[in-house]
């Protein structure tokens, strides 16, 4: 039986993965080959050094404040961007534009945001905030514009029959339609922006990455692990809350 | 009674398909005329046409008397789309004052500073359609009916000549069409507002409609006095 376009789409790429893995010379297997080493390095990770928690506790509410802070600038900053990008409320050429500087915020990952922002600003939870708000816009106002082009046709007919200006049109259709979406969003974002905040330590960014990679090189991992726990409880925690307060947002 | 509007050979084409087909028709003032034909006939489109929403590929259009639309002249037209158009996430108050948005200062509807003049006719339009309780719900927790009047008020603030009115009491039962329509009847003789409508309702159109005009593959196919409507016109036409 011959195979069908699907099947041979199924084929080439798993060819990809087969020949990605070989020209990376990636062995699956090495996971077990090492496990010595890794039940080392868990046992060691298991044996809880609190000495530190003093520090947990700064650096996990440092990296918090950094979620928050980072997050909101970065969801305020998406709304106008996005209602200047949606093509039903401004006009081409700007639109363009704005899309264009929302696809670059987006594009970069926010550890590269702040490996250059720590450059520019210097070491600390500056730079990580200004990172947060930067990821945070681009991919906020990519999905605001695409909420904002997919509204309800006819109001929009009938505040052009009435004469509206594109301000008018914004405040009264485009952002109150869209508002159950965006208390969402802003919710998701900042549960979100406490794990990527977690990680912009590593490279002086502040935030409690900073500390994990401290131990870790220092190979205390006793040390490592109350950050490590203090990440897993947060960033699950931050979930949950998420979760439920999008649930209310959704049933009102 | 001079015509408010008059359609002469109207042509809409795309993709070259006949939306509208050498279309012409005229409304003439203070009367309450009904389109009528099966989905797909181009109601809706005719609207748009005369409301400036979709450019016609030829034929000539005048409103009022003159050549085209023009800013003034369509601020003296109203419109209540399908599916009404309302912001379901705002009161209904803002969804009235919407239809002043023509009127007032841009920086003070940005700011909600209206001038009383306008909150004035806001309340009395609200108590006039009987929808005063409503005034501080959200438009999306209000019945079908609620919502008629709301879209109707937002109309009616706009101070029109002629009403465009697209499939506006389609989701309601007879009663609830009925009721709705003897307010918005009263207030649009009184005020002197000619009204052009699309619906698919015979009694509603006998009830409340001097003319009718049976519409058919972009095209008028007839122009019939409305007590000459019955049932079985209605279904011979929906069923050709």
């Amino acid at each position: 039986m011959k195979p069908s376009r699907f099947q041979y789409v199924w084929i080439v790429l798993l060819l990809i993965i087969i020949g990605s893995s070989v020209h990376l010379g990636f062995n699956p297997l090495s996971i077990i080959g090492d496990a010595q080493n890794s039940s080392t390095i868990i046992q060691e990770l298991l044996a809880f050094d609190f000495s530190v928690m003093d520090k947990v506790v700064f650096s996990i509410i440092e990296t918090l404040e950094m979620a928050l802070i980072g997050s909101s600038i970065g969801f305020m900053l998406s709304i106008p961007a996005a209602l200047l990008a949606a093509r039903n409320v401004s006009p081409f050429y700007i639109s363009a534009i704005f899309r264009g500087i929302l696809g670059i915020l987006w594009s970069m990952p926010p550890l590269l945001w702040a490996i250059i922002l720590v450059v520019i600003v210097g070491l600390g939870p500056t730079a990580g905030i200004f990172s947060i708000a930067f990821f945070i816009m681009g991919l906020s106002g990519k999905y605001l514009y695409e909420i904002f082009e997919s509204q309800n046709l006819a109001a929009y007919d009938t505040m052009h029959v009435i004469g509206a200006t594109r301000m008018q049109i914004a405040k009264f259709v485009t952002i109150p339609e869209a508002l159950p979406y965006m208390s969402n969003q802003y919710l998701f974002l900042l549960s979100y922006s406490v794990r990527e905040s977690s990680i912009l330590g590593l490279v002086g960014a502040g935030g409690i990455g900073f500390y994990i990679i401290h131990h870790l090189e220092s190979l205390n991992y006793g040390k490592a692990a109350p950050f490590i726990l203090a990440i897993l409880v947060v960033t699950l925690g931050m979930d949950y809350i998420s979760t439920k307060l999008r649930k209310r947002l959704v049933y009102n | 009674m001079s015509d408010v509007l008059s359609m002469n050979q109207i042509q809409l084409i795309i993709n070259d398909r006949k939306i509208i087909n050498n279309l012409s028709i005229n409304v003439r003032q203070n009367n309450a005329v009904t389109i009528m034909g099966p989905n797909g006939a181009g109601k809706t489109t005719l609207l748009k046409i005369a409301l400036g929403l979709v450019q016609p590929t030829s034929g000539e259009l005048y409103l009022f008397g003159k050549k085209g639309i023009d800013k003034e002249r369509r601020k003296l037209l109203g419109y209540i789309p399908q599916n009404l158009g309302l912001v379901n996430e705002l009161s209904v108050f803002s969804n009235v004052i919407i239809g002043a948005l023509g009127e007032i200062p841009r920086w003070r509807s940005i700011l909600g500073m209206y001038p009383k003049d306008i909150l004035d006719e806001v309340y009395s339009l609200l108590y006039e359609l009987k929808i005063s309780h409503l005034k501080d719900i959200k438009v999306k927790k209000l019945s079908g009916g609620e919502k008629q009047r709301v879209a109707i008020a937002r109309t009616l603030i706009q101070k029109p000549s002629v009403i465009f009115a697209d499939e506006m009491i389609a989701s309601l039962d007879f009663k609830a069409a009925a009721s709705v329509m003897e307010i918005f009847t009263e207030i649009r003789k009184k005020k002197g507002i000619t009204l052009l409508m699309t619906h698919h309702n015979p009694e509603i159109t006998k009830m409340y409609s001097d003319t009718v005009f049976i519409m058919i593959n972009g095209r008028i196919d007839k122009k019939i006095e409305s007590k000459e409507i019955n049932k079985e016109t209605i279904s011979s036409l929906y069923e050709a």
